[in-house]
């Protein structure tokens, strides 16, 4: 088997990354640099830290070898991939699935600058799934919060004033029984 | 996060579940760059408007198009036996839908004190009886639409609405410990049935008796989507570790009931997420990255029916008619 594609990607901070393209291109950012051709001496990442890179990019190994791995399984019928046609549930391998969903769920269980960091750079770099992940961590971190449990988990700083936060208080009573 | 840009507060809040509106009333109040996104797009509003009914053909015979309601803020609450009950947001009544001719009846809803999440299904008023094939019932046959709120106090009322009387009938009531799912319900056994959050229980509505009483399920099932069972019992499929996974109801001898749990199917990799189920069928639709997905239980095959999307629920419309001047099988079939 021939040696995957390799790329390199270059963090805020300089540090140097060598990746197979197909883990690479599961951003969207990357994959248009790789096909206006701004590859030659590796792909400038300015916005991104090294270590931020390097959780992303251990996101992008492990879905881009998964979905390898899927293709290769015989004849790729796994649920959906091919749209319109039928083919059975059951063919998919369980053990990758339950592998990457609780992959998914340890991911993101990290402190809550991780997890910023993580969005910043998944929107940056647009890695549709990661963005979906990060996105629905925070949201089930929010749900069941008062809004100052919430500003006091996400850092932010209250700019209400006592009365204006008084009234929409009054006004949404039942919200906060 | 104060410097988060907008639009990823943005698709985090659109994360939150909107059919618990209080979640939003707090997250509002966090800072006002929170609120002003919330209020600006819409989010407080009973239904977001963007998540107004998308209407998806997955048969290319399909003859019909959205309802002229009159109005931009709408949400269909069930869909059955040929209509579709919709609630209409900017003028809070309730519309029956004959979607082959595009009929329209409305119908105000009951007054609740107090209530502040509902829920409704409709049926075809000889289906108690068994007197109706529902191949052509909701073309001027007379139908009931049932009505559900949920006061503060997690106090149940429902009520039920006869087009032969034109009346609403009396209320009856049950306390619950969880709210409303933001599901269709779903017709077995001759009662309605309505998800609670949590999936740890499930609203009876007996159609015949006009009693509700609340159904206990073997465990957390947030998720869940109920549906008819083999010999047409109460049964709701779940996904647990990547596997759909299907439990029945059983009556016992004693007078008591089970729950079985019957068959799982594996899903492969990627998180499914279920989105809706055809009420007498044995389909479930499934969110995945790849779009949606119709999978039937029994023959374990599925079949791609639309683009991805975020996608919370699914409406399934299904319909015989017969194309113009062929007296041919029935053969339209649409989900939405």
């Amino acid at each position: 088997m021939a040696s995957p594609a390799m790329v390199t990607l270059i963090s805020s901070d300089d540090a140097r990354f060598e990746v197979t393209e197909a883990a690479a291109t599961m951003s969207q950012t990357i994959r248009h640099m790789i096909e206006d051709g701004c590859t030659d001496g590796g792909i400038p990442l300015p916005n991104v830290p090294a270590r931020t890179l390097a959780k992303v990019l251990e996101y992008c190994n492990k879905h881009a070898a998964a979905t390898a791995a899927e293709s290769s399984a015989a004849g790729g019928a796994a649920a959906g991939s091919d749209s319109g046609s039928s083919s059975s549930a059951d063919s998919a391998g369980k053990d990758d699935g339950v592998d990457l969903a609780s992959f998914d769920k340890a991911f993101v269980e990290v402190d809550t600058d991780t997890l910023y960091d993580l969005l910043l750079a998944a929107n940056y770099l647009d890695v549709k799934t990661l963005l979906d992940l990060c996105c629905q961590k925070v949201a089930d971190m929010i749900r069941g919060k008062t809004p100052e449990q919430i500003r006091q988990t996400f850092g932010i700083k209250n700019d209400f004033s006592p009365e204006e936060e008084e009234k929409i208080r009054k006004e949404n009573q039942w919200a906060f029984e | 996060m104060e410097l988060m840009p907008e639009e990823l507060v943005e698709e985090i809040l659109l994360r939150v579940p909107p059919d618990e509106p209080a979640y939003l009333v707090r997250v509002a109040l966090v800072c006002r760059p929170w609120r002003r996104i919330l209020s600006d797009r819409g989010f407080l509003r009973p239904r977001p408007t963007d998540r107004i009914p998308r209407f998806v053909r997955t048969s290319t015979t399909s003859p019909f198009s959205p309802p002229a309601l009159g109005c931009d803020l709408w949400w269909a609450l069930d869909c059955r036996h040929s209509r579709v009950l919709i609630h209409t947001v900017n003028h809070d009544h309730l519309v029956v839908w004959y979607p082959l001719t595009g009929d329209q009846q409305h119908l105000s809803i009951p007054a609740s004190p107090g209530a502040h999440m509902h829920n409704g299904a409709v049926l075809c008023a000889k289906h108690v009886d068994g007197g109706c094939d529902h191949l052509d019932c909701g073309h001027g046959g007379s139908f009931v639409v049932v009505i559900v709120d949920v006061d503060t106090d997690h106090v149940v009322r429902a009520s039920a609405y006869s087009s032969e009387t034109r009346a609403w009938g009396a209320t009856t009531s049950v306390h619950v410990d969880d709210l409303f799912e933001d599901r269709t319900s779903l017709l077995a056994d001759a009662a309605l049935h309505f998800t609670l959050k949590g999936g740890r229980s499930i609203l009876k509505y007996d159609l015949s008796g006009h009693r509700l009483s609340v159904i206990g399920t073997p465990g957390d099932f947030a998720g869940m989507f109920m549906m008819e069972a083999e010999d047409g019992g109460l049964g709701f499929v779940a996904v647990l570790d990547g596997c759909i996974y299907l439990w029945t109801q059983q009556h016992q001898e004693a007078g008591t009931t089970r729950w079985a749990q019957h068959r799982a199917i594996e899903l492969g990799r990627m998180l499914p997420r279920l989105i809706g189920f055809a009420e007498g069928t044995n389909a479930v639709f499934i969110n995945r990255y790849e779009g949606v997905f119709v999978l039937d239980l029994k023959s374990r095959k599925v079949r791609m029916v639309g683009e991805r999307g975020n996608y919370r629920n699914i409406l399934p419309y299904m319909s015989f008619y017969t194309p113009s001047d062929t007296p041919s099988v029935p053969n339209c079939r649409s989900f939405w």
